[in-house]
């Protein structure tokens, strides 16, 4: 069973602009619980490309782990970025508008660190950029694993 | 808006299609039911060897749509930026 391990770490300046590291619990207080990811088309959905001998296109990036956000989004740049199809429409609940509409995509992400892939089918094309995440695990993603949240020790576990 | 004109049919032949596929996931493109699928992986394989990386709407006839819901994306909260 792939087990990931992840101790959060950052850096923060002080007055003078000189950085520091973070102690593990602070950083992941701060950033939340990210992991690095590779996201691309999943297997299913590029039969056509590998047919016609074309490459899968993949894009590396962090991903914030959201227990809050039923479905997994992608940010909407990467998936234009990497040819994703849309698949339907879907709606989503913004700050400023009550609900405003979404392209769906299908969406492979991969953990390089334990090797593990999964396919997630319909995830939500949002703006995930400005906050330097290329896409947000939700529900649908942590229904097949654990997660352990440590606090104290500033890490995550996830054992698939 | 993408797949305007597919939702559009589905939309306004739903109790028809439901009748005809039942539970099944169809791969739209235009206002032409391409294939009908007991598995939503096997919508998109079909879909990706009929129509590449196209958009096409695959959906079950019966589902309303797709809502999703997250709150700290909606308020504009999230916070995973370069710690400061």
């Amino acid at each position: 069973m792939p087990v990931l391990h992840l101790e959060a770490s950052g850096e923060a300046a002080d007055r003078d602009g000189k950085k520091a590291s973070l102690p593990p619990a602070q950083a992941l207080l701060l950033r939340g619980p990210c992991v690095p990811v590779v996201v691309s088309l999943p297997q299913s959905a590029a039969k056509g490309l590998m047919a016609s001998g074309k490459a899968v296109p993949s894009m590396q990036g962090l991903a914030l782990i959201d227990t809050g956000a039923t479905t997994t989004c992608i940010d909407q740049e990467a998936a234009r970025q990497l040819g994703l199809p849309t698949i339907d429409q879907g709606e989503i609940n913004s700050a400023s508008h009550d609900k405003h509409p979404c392209n769906i995509h299908p969406v492979q992400i991969t953990i390089p660190l334990v090797g593990l892939s999964v396919e997630i089918p319909r995830t939500a094309g949002v703006s995930l950029k400005s906050q330097g995440l290329v896409a947000l695990i939700g529900r649908d993603f942590l229904s097949r694993c654990t997660l352990f949240y440590n606090g104290p020790a500033g890490s995550l576990t996830l054992p698939f | 808006m993408e797949l305007d004109r597919e939702i559009r049919y589905l939309n306004a032949h739903r109790e028809e299609l439901a009748q005809r596929y039942g539970g099944r996931y169809l791969v739209i493109h235009g206002e032409e039911v391409s294939g009908a699928y007991e598995t939503i992986q096997q919508a998109l394989e079909a879909a990706s060897v009929s129509f590449g990386t196209a958009s096409v709407l695959i959906r079950q006839p019966s589902e309303a749509g797709v809502h999703i819901t997250a709150p700290a994306y909606s308020l504009g909260i999230l916070n995973a930026g370069p710690t400061p």
